[in-house]
């Protein structure tokens, strides 16, 4: 490895994609258009699948069981219930949860005065629970009203899951960033089968580049180009939509990590369905296969609770998810302890991914 | 006796069952232009790569510099120039920024005016080369050989394809490095280019090498002569003929072989005596091309 050749042949890849077609727009203008229009529309599917709800009773006069039961016949929620001691927005936090009902100390005095008083944390950015949340009130109003004499009318409080959460923008970053991950895919998907039929990898081979040093090249070049696209999203963020997202210095540095174990894995990938394939238009079908399903199932753009049962079970086995999830509990709710596992997993998949693509991109004879 | 620079003994490549080059021995001197002639498929490019070391070879020794190309490619690489066949680098470069890559990562002395300038590209300095013609592309390929001042160079075909302005000035080119004293190996189907180029050429017909000589010595050992031609009006035609001098019709036009001046200027001293004179006279000497297609027949195979 000679670090000098490295570089040189990195300046010549960033000029050439600086000058294709397509290179500026995926680094800048692609994730400033993304954040844009999605950061407006913030829109999902009506999915009908089950929203987890958080249920702590704090009232030791009350009968939790009775409102459970009550939640539990909307059909609408898998109910989880929390122990009193619990701090419900940092478990919220930890366990990155949509919706919650906190039943209210002075519940069963409320309750005998004729009101029924509950609070309801939810998160805006997904609809359904924000939804639910009224259809909520109704169903236990009624059930208690079929049950007991005398109308009683629900007072719901309705709070986002954290206060910050007024705007929804911050919801949508991590998928973003995603994206941009996911895109590591094409970084050397077309490349490879085009230098290998112009013959470029022979042609750098003469003075002296080898493929580790123009894999090492294009690594550092994805990795910060991906930073770039990154950084412009998140501005756009906070310049346009007043983001407000949970950025320590801990949450920064770790979602450097993350980002860039994605970007490692997805270009591996890339590589690997690259080297694999006779010509360029194989490899980019194996790109699009990998690349379409798992922006629309790993919660990119659309919250994974949003989605009907299979398809959640489906994104539990794509990588993106987990890189998804990661970010989001460090961006969005700076919890580093969640993220210690999945980071290590991540990383382990990172190498071995990259070693497996660099071994069959070096030492094969003809390239 | 000059210096070896590249030594090949018995070397053979297949390509699975295939045989592509079958056993072909050569030496190639220092300040030698030596030339591969050869039909499509005969083995060029095959032999050249293996000698470059980006092909291994099936059986056989290869020696450039001394150094086996199959353990000491880098060190090779760092004296020796290379054109391909089929030269190609990123598209979206200019050839200014493509020759100032070249210089920077071999850490040469040259610059990037003077290189591009040497191979008549100085005005395409910013031109990215996606949008360079065949021939501009062939001559970039030939200056980033030439980055670092190798002592050999290997051009393969590197006129194929160009029109014939390209091809003479990509020719001034190589014989300017003629001049210079660099050792090159050059591929070619063009039996004119190696007749103009070439100290010393071999013909190579489906991985064998048939011949090794000097142009001059092939056309003096296979060639015919030299062929008088030509046409009389009808009386000087009927004169002619009563001088029962030994030639060959062919459709309108009288051959005579010759191989002296000498001969040539007695026949038309005899013209002169009977009062004849040809309508026209040409006075042929044999091309490599036409020993070539004689040797080979025209579609390579040998007659
Ligand atoms: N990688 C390969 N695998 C199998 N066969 C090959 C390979 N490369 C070349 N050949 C075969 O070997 C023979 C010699 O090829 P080579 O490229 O050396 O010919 P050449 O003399 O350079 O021809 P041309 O004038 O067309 O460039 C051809 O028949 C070709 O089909
Ligand atoms: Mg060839």
């Amino acid at each position: 490895m000679n670090l000098r050749r490295i570089l040189l042949y990195l300046k010549l890849d960033a000029k050439s994609f600086m000058r294709g077609k397509t290179g500026p727009f995926f680094l800048i203008v692609f994730p400033i258009i993304l954040i844009l229009l999605f950061g407006s529309i913030f829109g999902s599917s009506g999915a009908t699948a089950k929203t987890t709800l958080v249920v702590q009773n704090l009232d030791p006069g009350n009968d939790t069981w009775g409102i459970v039961n009550s939640i539990n016949q909307t059909g609408l929620f898998s109910v989880v219930v929390i122990a009193p001691d619990v701090n419900i927005s940092t478990y919220i936090a930890q366990n990155s949860i949509d919706s919650a009902l906190q039943i209210p100390e002075n519940f069963s005095v409320e309750f005998s005065k004729g009101v029924i008083s509950l609070t309801y944390y939810s998160n805006p950015s997904n609809q359904i629970a924000s939804a639910l949340g009224q259809t909520l009130a109704n169903e236990i109003a009624q059930s208690y009203n079929s049950n007991l004499t005398g109308s009683k009318s629900v007072l719901l409080v309705s709070r986002p899951v954290l206060e910050k959460f007024s705007k929804t923008i911050d919801y949508y970053i991590p998928g973003f960033i995603g994206f941009t991950i996911l895109s590591g895919v094409f970084a050397l998907i077309y490349q490879v089968p085009n230098y290998r039929e112009k013959k470029i990898f022979r042609q750098l081979s003469f003075v002296g580049l080898t493929k580790s040093e123009w894999l090492a090249a294009s690594v550092i070049f994805f990795t910060l180009s991906t930073f770039i696209s990154d950084l412009v999203l998140v501005g756009i963020g906070y310049a346009v939509f007043d983001a407000n997202l949970s950025l320590s210095i801990q949450s920064i540095l770790l979602s450097a990590v993350v980002i860039f174990l994605g970007m490692i894995s997805f270009l591996s990938i890339g590589l690997l369905a690259g080297l694999l394939t006779k010509e360029e238009n194989s490899a980019s079908l194996i790109g699009n296969v990998i690349f379409y399903p798992m922006l629309f199932l790993s919660g990119v753009f659309f919250p994974i609770s949003d989605m009907p049962a299979f398809l959640q079970v489906v994104s539990e086995f794509l990588p993106l998810t987990y890189f998804i999830k990661a970010l989001d509990n460090l961006i969005l709710f700076d919890n580093i302890q969640a993220v210690v596992l999945p980071i290590t997993i991540m990383a382990v998949i990172a190498v071995l991914l990259f070693f497996a693509a660099s071994y069959i991109a070096t030492n094969r004879e003809r390239l | 006796m000059p210096e070896t620079v590249i030594k090949i003994t018995d070397l053979s490549k297949s390509y699975g069952k295939f045989e592509a080059v079958k056993g072909i021995s050569f030496e190639i001197f220092r300040g030698e232009i030596f030339s591969i002639l050869g039909h499509n498929g005969a083995g060029k490019t095959t032999t050249l790569e293996i000698i470059e070391g980006q092909r291994t070879r099936t059986s056989g020794t290869v020696q450039v510099l001394g150094m086996d190309p199959e353990t000491k490619r880098a060190e090779i690489s760092q004296r020796v120039g290379i054109l391909p066949q089929d030269f190609n680098f990123l598209e979206l470069i200019n050839c200014g920024e493509a020759v100032d890559f070249y210089i920077k990562s071999l850490n040469a002395k040259d610059s990037v005016d003077g290189i591009l300038e040497r191979v008549d590209l100085l005005d395409k300095k910013r031109s990215l080369i996606k949008n360079l013609s065949g021939g501009e592309k062939h001559k970039l390929g030939l200056g980033l050989a030439l980055v670092n001042d190798p002592e050999i160079l290997f051009l393969d075909e590197p006129t194929t394809g160009l029109d014939p302005v390209a091809r003479r000035s990509v020719w001034k080119v190589i014989e300017r490095l003629k001049g210079s004293g660099k050792s090159i190996i050059l591929t070619t189907h063009y039996l004119e280019e190696a007749q103009k180029l070439a100290d010393r050429v071999c013909i190579m017909d489906r991985g064998m090498i048939t011949i090794t000589a000097t142009p001059d010595e092939i056309i003096h050992k296979y060639g015919k002569g030299s062929v008088l031609r030509l046409s009389f009006s009808d009386p000087d035609m009927k004169a002619f003929l009563k001088l029962g001098m030994k030639h060959r019709r062919s459709g309108d036009f009288i051959e005579i072989d010759i191989s002296t001046m000498d001969e040539f200027f007695s026949i038309i001293d005899r013209f002169k005596e009977i009062r004849i004179s040809p309508e026209n006279l040409t006075l042929t000497r044999d091309t490599l091309e036409d020993i070539f297609i004689d040797l080979m027949g025209a579609d390579g195979n040998e007659s």
